[in-house]
Formats: structure tokens, sequence, C-alpha cells
């Protein structure tokens, strides 16, 4: 019963995905800001072109994402010209791969079906993971790739000394691989490190040496073919000094969502370190977990910083429950598990209670992470039944159980997943159309809007942000062309501009309209007539 | 393969190393702006529980890890 509630309950949060992912599929503009940047990176690509540029210079365009995710979509530019769905479609289905592999571990490892189909769909079901995923961003293929490489070498037969070279070589490819859809993926790379050095301490060497070198030629020819670019903008633009009390705030959020399955994996942990050989995934968890909390309270950073040691949290609490269903927890005779034995007749006694366990986590999970629409069928009628009343962006039938009543959340927390309506696309053209109407160049901080008016992409506003931060962009020649009023249109979401680029656009243009469009409001200027 | 005291010894190092390096950081650099910060403490904390978690593997002895 309370197994059938649970899985009930997670099979409804894939419908809210479904809806969620279909919508975005269709909503032709950026809906978390900076999906149009990535899409014109793309573009660059697909004119073999690298997105480094000197942003310096005009166009003042640059990015700081490694171009792993942009290369996979660059044939379907090619084939269907600038559009979102094809990277959001990407993203999705990077999901649900790694929804399938966290599956196929946990079902590897303990040969119970239904808890290796909780333990996907728990993935699924998690708020972080459910924002992330039909967006237009490349955290979903690292985490996908992340994933792969990590579940290859787990499920490696035997004695991991003679484990066959080409399964070595395929995880080493993929960590590499991940590193270059988002530097992150690091500490999956640490985790496997850890796990090789302590199974196999001469092939670790070997492994992470090769794997080192792999990495640095990859990145000395991408520093080359940039002229230098690629430094500044890979490395020094993300060089944010992470704010712990954001970091903590998250990590809290994090804990309390995902805390029904957190625990059961950190009691595996747990008993791996003291009952056990330390698995990988184990060692993945801690790794991704430790790292995600130092590094998530950066500018620019967030909650998808989780989202890798979430598929480690599922998988590990997968064959937590799985153990507890099949009675195979047993503690070796070693200087701690004597203790437990004498808590042998107690844990008797439990058997039955604990038999209930697996079922009240993800029950409790389920209820934790729970987030839908509070206007359709169906979702109207459970929304009446647990009291949930909308509490994301002001005038959005949507709730989100990661969120307060009041809709407050953490700095860092994704403001999304609401779905986008007809009157964001009407908005959506009509700044379009405002774009098409001027002769001259534009500037649009959600770069969408210029693409769709067939205008180029001019500047990336957080991009040089984070580079004026830290004293690496030079934005003379950009404030004289807006002094100059060389831009015939601006259009503002946050805005996110550096503060003197800031000052010299609000000096020089004036708003003559605001647009609001997805819970935002957009500012258009035109240059001042004085 | 590396045993449980093995791990723990390197653990329960690593951890004595890092909390001293710590501590130490406000005697090495006396110019430093903030004092002994919430970062340096959180530091702190994550290393003395990484030391005590080493320290806590050695009766398993020859275990693997």
């Amino acid at each position: 019963m309370l197994f059938s509630l649970a899985t009930l309950l997670l099979l409804s949060q894939l419908l809210v995905l479904a809806g969620y992912a279909a919508n975005l599929l269709a909503f032709p503009f950026d809906y978390d800001q900076g999906e149009g940047y990535e899409l014109e990176a793309v573009r660059y690509l697909s004119q073999f072109q690298l997105p480094y540029q000197d942003v310096d210079r005009f166009p003042y365009y640059g990015s700081h994402y490694p171009p792993l995710f942009h290369i996979v979509l660059v044939p379907f530019h090619w084939a269907f010209g600038p559009a979102y769905w094809y990277g959001r479609a990407l993203s999705l289905a990077c999901v649900l791969l790694t929804a399938l592999a966290i599956a196929y571990a946990v079902g590897k490892e303990s040969g119970h079906r239904s808890i290796a189909t909780l333990a996907g769909l728990a993935f699924l079901a998690s708020n972080t993971v459910y924002h992330q995923a039909p967006l237009f961003r490349h955290h979903t293929l690292m985490v996908l790739l992340e994933t792969l490489a990590v579940v290859l070498l787990a499920t490696a037969p035997g004695d991991l000394r003679k484990v066959p070279t080409r399964r070595l070589l395929w995880c080493s490819t993929l960590v590499i691989a991940a590193g270059f859809a988002k530097p992150l993926a690091i500490f999956t790379a640490l985790a496997i490190s850890a796990y090789l050095i302590l199974r196999a301490p001469q092939r670790a060497w070997r492994w992470i040496l090769g794997s080192a070198l792999a990495g640095a030629a990859i990145f000395v020819g991408f520093l080359w073919l940039s002229e230098g670019e690629w430094w500044r903008q890979i490395i020094i633009a993300n060089a944010n000094s992470p704010s712990i009390l954001h970091g903590w705030r998250l990590a809290r959020l994090w804990l309390r969502v995902h805390g029904w399955l957190i625990a059961p994996a950190l009691l595996l942990v747990g008993f791996e370190w003291y009952f056990s050989r330390i698995s990988l995934y184990s060692l993945w968890f801690v790794c991704t977990a430790f790292f995600s909390a130092i590094s998530s309270g950066g500018w620019g950073a967030g909650d998808n910083y989780y989202m890798t040691a979430i598929a480690a949290t599922c998988i590990l609490s997968g064959i937590f429950a799985a153990r507890i269903l099949q009675q195979q927890w047993r503690f070796p005779q070693n200087a701690y598990g004597r203790l437990i034995h004498r808590l042998a007749p107690l844990a008797r006694s439990l058997r039955q209670p604990l038999f209930l366990l697996p079922a009240v986590l993800y029950l409790g999970y389920a209820l934790a992470v729970l987030h839908h629409p509070t206007d359709t069928p169906g979702f109207r009628e459970l929304a009446q039944l647990l009291g949930h009343e909308a509490n994301v962006l002001p005038e959005r039938p949507f709730y989100d159980g990661a969120r307060t009543s009041l809709g407050h959340y953490p700095p860092g927390y994704s403001n999304i997943g609401h779905f986008t309506t007809e009157e964001d696309v009407r908005a959506g053209w009509l700044i379009v159309d405002w774009l098409r109407q001027t002769a001259g160049p534009v500037i649009s901080e959600d770069a969408g809007f210029a693409i769709r008016a067939e205008k180029s992409v001019i500047t990336h506003a957080p991009f040089l942000w984070n580079l004026a931060e830290r004293d690496h962009f030079d934005s003379s020649a950009l404030i004289a062309q807006l002094a100059a009023r060389e831009f015939s249109a601006i259009v503002l979401r946050a805005p996110f501009f550096p503060a003197d680029v800031e000052a010299a656009i609000f000096a020089h243009y004036e708003e003559v309209a605001e647009i609001p469009l997805n819970g935002f409001r957009y500012r258009i200027l035109e240059p001042r007539v004085s | 393969m590396m045993t449980k005291r093995q791990l723990g010894k390197l653990c329960a190092g690593i951890g004595l190393l890092a909390a001293l390096v710590i501590l130490a950081l406000d005697v090495l650099f006396p110019g430093r702006e903030g004092g002994f910060g919430p970062g340096q403490i959180t530091a702190l904390l994550v290393s003395i529980a990484l030391f005590l978690l080493g320290m806590s593997l050695l009766p398993l002895g020859d275990d693997p890890a």
C-alpha cells in the first residue's frame, strides 16, 4: 500500500516533468536566463568558429562553458537553424538516460527491480533535476556522462586489478568528456581516482596520469585555438568565490528536500566504512556532496550543482532499501561488528517494522519533493487534498515543495519550474517585432530575442560581469559605442551588465516600453534624443 | 589493495595536517583580513571529523578497504 502510494506519487512527478518539457520544447524564447547565449555558442561552432572570442571587441561575446554540449548540437543547427527545442530535448534525454543508468546500477547491485525503478523515478522527481531537465544547458549532459562513467566502473565484475583496460579507458573517456561539458566533473574524477587507489593502487596512478594528460592535451589545444581566450573565459570567468552563507542555505535545502533518501545513503556509507569494502558509489556520493556544498554558494552557481550528488543518493538509497527487503544486511565479526551482534535480539524484534522502512522513505521523499500545477485536473484535486497552494512566481498556478508556503527560497535555488503561457509567447514576439523594426544593431540581455529578430547577438551580460569583477574586461570600446548611441535598441531583464556598462546604458538610452513575460519585466530602451 | 588501517592512517594524517595548517594560517599570515572566520571554522571542523573517522578505522586492521 505504502509502496504503491510512493510509486504513484513519483509517477505523477514524471507526468509533471513531461508536461513541463512539452511546454518548454514549444516555447521559442529564453526560459531560464542565459539559454540564448548557449544557442549563440552553437551557431559559432556550426560555422567552425570557437565561441571564445575576444570579449573586449565587438560583438563583446564569449562563453564561460566548455564546448561539448554545443558541439553535439551543431548538426541540429545545420539542419533546423537556431532553435531551442533540440537543446532542450537533448538535455531531457540526458536526464532520462541518467535515471535509467541509476535504475540499472541499483538493479545490478541488488537484483530488486521494483526498488531499481523507484530509484530512477526518485531521481526524476527531485526538484533540482526537474528544473534543469528541459533547459538548453550543459549540466545534464555532464551528469549523464559522470553517471555512466561511475556505473561502468562500479559494475565491473571481479577484482579491479584485473578489469580489462578497455573498461578503464571508456571510464576515462566519459569523465574527460563530462569535464568538457562542465568542469564540475572534476569531483567525479576525484571519486574515481580515490576508488582506484583503494582497490588497485598501481593501476590507479596510470589511470590518473593518463586521464590527466589526455584532459590537459585537449585543454592546451583549446588554449592554442582560442589564442589564450580559453583561459580567461573558462578559468578566470568561472573563478567565483563561494559565499559560505549561500552555500549553507542551499545545503540545508538539499538536506530538507532530499533528506528521506540522504539518510539511508549516509547509513550505507557508514556501513561500508566500518563493515564492508567502500564502494565507488559511496565515494562518489561523499565527494560530490561535499564539493557541491562548498561550490554551490558562488555567484552563478546554485542548487543544480547538487544534481550529481542526487544521482549518487538515489543509487545508494536504492541499494540500502533493497538490502532491507532482501534481508541482506550482514555484519562481520570485526571490532565494531561484535558490538552490533550484541544488538541482534533487538534487531530481530524490529524486523517487521524495518520491512516498512523502504516504503516510508520513498513515500516521505515523494511528498517532500512534490511539485505540480495547481490548476490542471487531477493535480488540482491533489493540491486540495494536501492543502497545497501556488507558491511560485506571481500569478503562476504551480506548487513547489522546496519553497515555503510564501514562495521563499534560498539564493541560488532556481526560480523556475512553472509553465509558460500563450501570453508569454505573445509578449516574446512583441519584443522580437520591436527589434525587427529597428534599423541598427541591438543588445538583448536574453539573446533569444535578437536571434529571433535575425540580429547579431551582442554582449553576454553575466559573462562580462564575471570578467569585470576580476578586472579582466576592458569595457571602453563597448561604452564608447553606447555613448555614440550606435545600438538602436536595448532589451534589459535583470540587468546583469558590469556597473560601468549599466551606467552608460542608462546615461545614453531611455526606457520606452516595459513588457511582462514569464514573470519578469523586460524593459526596452532606445537612444536618448538629446 | 589498501587496508582499513592504512586508510585510517591516511585520513587521520590528512585531517591532522589540514587542522594544523588551518590553525596556523593566522600565525603564518598575520596580516590576513577577517581573522578566524566561518570558512576557517568549517574547514577546521571538517578536518577534525576526517581525523576522527580515520582514527576509528585503526581497530579494523587488515580488513580490505
